[in-house]
């Protein structure tokens, strides 16, 4: 067999940036919304409710700090959610999010230990589950791609789980 | 020791109940220590006949318990496992896998040393606590175990995948590459960070302060009572104090150095690393190459002055920062330095290495948060306190001076197959790794980098993440590409 050993210049390697990512389900923004609505009303009413009794504050000043809160936490969610995404090639797995601080991560699948799909309770209203994948490079690189509904999540353990042992 | 038998149940050296004996009795004076301080304070009366008695009854117990721990205590090969039968009370089988196995080390603390017997320690890959520990072995067959279990985890993983194993090379005795004489430990003493044993000697002093206050109260009382007195004599013998505590803290660490690090031997070849040092208790710790994820050197300015560099091996570990995965040697010179990181990264040699700096804006961002702010900080306090003037000044001169420095110092390099980072101006560190060894990779922006164009890259390996701060924009993604490409078409196994 012949051997080659060519140098292979940077430009020529697969580049992450030009990878289309998936974005992910709708219901997903939707679930995060509702949660956040929901915790502000619980909390907005039991602010009113204190300050009732015990009158210490400007009857608007919990309410509106709460609110100008909601309305921040609720920018970043809905400018976040569109850059959230995942991507699969054929030998690694790719997840980005954040907009204010944005990060991306990808995991070769020779390196991944082992996927697994989890679900908690406000994901289950809303038929949502996501996939955590480990490898062993410490917690801090472990990436967990949410918004996924439970059909695809599976699906996609699945296929990780295919792809990691072929490479592995 | 060819007439020892691994797979018959084997019970470990008679003098075993000795070195048994001794932990248990170890541990039991650290317990009824605390349970004393506690109980009585200071004043208990430690001659009385009740007492006297009691500690002869608790040794006579410790006596029976180790025996027994001898006596039930067997262990041996059985198919594809090492396995360990003890337990006084409750019997207690622990079955290890050949594949688990981690390593195998051979320690000697002085009871051992005395006794002529050395411990030997079995670490699986399970989590902490895990670990085995048969407590007295004569030395050959320590040895003669630690190489039937190795080369049997060995078979056990190339089974199944191909069977083209080279053939071990020479099995003669590996010559050191460095060793240590009484010279280089007192310098390595010396040259610790004094700054940082003062910190944790403090801490601990302080902690115990606290804890045992109401036993110190009489004594403080009479000595805070008289205030002015009290006020004069403490600021003239401060300085001495401080003094006299770094010239303690400095012969401290010599002797620490000595006791850990005498008669040091640092092995290191196609096998692996191996390092055997200690005075009273001898412990040996190897990686095997394969296992190595990364190199690091580090110093600090007293040692660069000796010439010295810290190098640590680093093994994959699932608790980070764990030392005792790692192999340390304290004091290595330049062209040791440059022999080990030849031998484990042939390729370092192979193609130029390119620069990525840290962007300039590092450099101001550093001044910004360590320098200025602290400063203006201190700027506010002079205006009720005009002396803070001065604090500011020289605060905001040597901050900047630090910060500029390690904001330069901080580069990522890069060839081919090798990646260099380093930081730090006062205390410099640099790590090495293959591309392949590397677990994944990941590229961070916040807001504010992306207006400027800039980037970190966390480097997440299996011995720990490390993170390279402001790059430029696209160097990063260049690395961050070239890094999948690497760890994706690499035909070696990181472990």
């Amino acid at each position: 067999m012949e051997f080659k050993n060519n140098t292979i210049s940077l430009e020529q390697l697969p580049q992450i940036e030009s990878v289309a990512f998936q974005k992910l389900n709708k219901e997903y923004l939707w679930m995060r919304i509702t949660f956040m609505v929901s915790l502000y009303l619980i909390l907005l009413s039991s602010a009113l409710i204190y300050n009732y009794f015990t009158e210490k504050f400007d009857w608007w000043l919990l309410p509106a700090l709460l609110s100008f809160f909601l309305l921040w936490l609720l920018t970043v969610e809905i400018v976040g959610f569109k850059i959230k995404g995942y991507a699969l090639r054929e030998r690694d797995i790719s997840y980005k999010s954040g907009w204010v601080f944005f990060s991306m991560t990808s995991v070769p699948f020779n390196r991944i230990q082992h996927s697994e799909v989890t679900q908690g309770p406000f994901e289950r209203m809303f038929d949502l589950a996501k996939v955590k994948v480990y490898t062993a490079g410490g917690s801090g690189s472990d990436i967990s791609i949410v918004g996924l509904n439970e059909v695809e999540a599976n699906q996609l353990k699945e296929h990780i789980n295919t792809l990691s042992s072929k490479h592995a | 020791m060819p007439d020892f038998d691994l797979s018959q149940p084997q019970r470990q050296s008679v003098v075993g109940v000795g070195v048994i004996f001794f932990q248990k009795v170890r541990k039991a004076f650290n317990l009824i220590l605390s349970i004393l301080v506690l109980q009585f304070g200071v004043k208990a009366d430690l001659t009385s006949f009740w007492f006297g008695g009691a500690i002869g009854l608790v040794f006579i117990g410790l006596l029976v318990v180790a025996i027994l721990t001898y006596r039930n205590f067997y262990f041996y090969a059985l198919g594809d496992a090492f396995i360990i039968e003890k337990g006084v009370f409750s019997r207690e089988k622990v079955n290890v896998p050949f594949e688990r196995i981690q390593t195998v080390n051979i320690n000697q603390n002085i009871i051992q040393r005395i006794l002529g017997v050395v411990g030997l320690k079995i670490d699986t890959a399970g989590s902490s606590g895990q670990e085995l520990e048969i407590a007295a072995l004569p030395k050959s067959v320590a040895r003669h175990i630690q190489s039937f279990l190795m080369e049997h985890k060995e078979a056990v993983l190339d089974e199944g995948t191909e069977n083209t194993k080279e053939s071990s090379p020479s099995k003669g005795e590996r010559r050191a590459l460095m060793e240590l004489n009484l010279m280089d430990l007192v310098k390595i003493g010396l040259t610790e960070n004094h700054l940082k044993t003062a910190g944790i000697l403090f801490a601990i002093i302080n902690g115990y302060f606290w804890q045992f206050q109401d036993y110190f109260a009489e004594y403080t009382e009479e000595i805070f009572n008289d205030k002015a007195g009290w006020l004069s004599y403490w600021t003239m013998m401060l300085p001495l104090i401080i003094i006299a505590t770094f010239i303690g803290i400095a012969l401290f660490s010599v002797v620490q150095s000595i006791l850990r690090f005498y008669d040091l031997r640092f092995y290191c070849d196609q096998e692996g690393v191996k390092l055997e040092s200690g005075l009273l208790k001898r412990a040996e710790y190897q990686i095997p190459e394969n296992k190595i994820q990364l190199i690091k050197w580090s110093t600090n300015p007293l040692r660069k002055l000796v010439g010295y560099k810290t190098v640590v091996v680093k093994q994959a570990s699932s608790v980070q920062l764990n030392d005792k995965l790692s192999v340390m040697i304290p004091a290595c010179r330049e062209e040791q330095l440059e022999r080990i990181l030849s031998n484990f990264f042939p390729e370092k040699k192979q193609s130029e290495f390119q620069d990525y700096p840290a962007q300039t804006w590092f450099q101001f961002q550093l001044i910004l948060i360590f320098a200025i702010i602290p400063a203006l900080f201190f700027c506010f306090l002079g205006y009720f306190e005009s002396p803070f003037y001065l604090v500011a000044l020289i605060w905001f001169g040597l901050a900047s001076i630090l910060s500029y420095q390690y904001a330069k110092s901080m580069t990522l390099k890069s060839n081919q197959e090798v990646i260099q980072l380093h930081r730090g101006w006062m205390f410099p560190q640099c790590i090495y790794l293959n591309y392949y060894k590397l677990q994944n990779i990941q590229f961070k922006q916040n807001v504010f980098q992306k207006r400027r164009s800039l980037a970190h890259l966390v480097l997440h390996t299996a011995a720990g993440s490390h993170k390279m701060w402001q790059m430029d924009e696209k160097q990063a993604m260049e690395i961050y590409n070239y890094a999948l490409y690497k760890i994706e078409s690499a035909e070696k196994s990181w472990m």
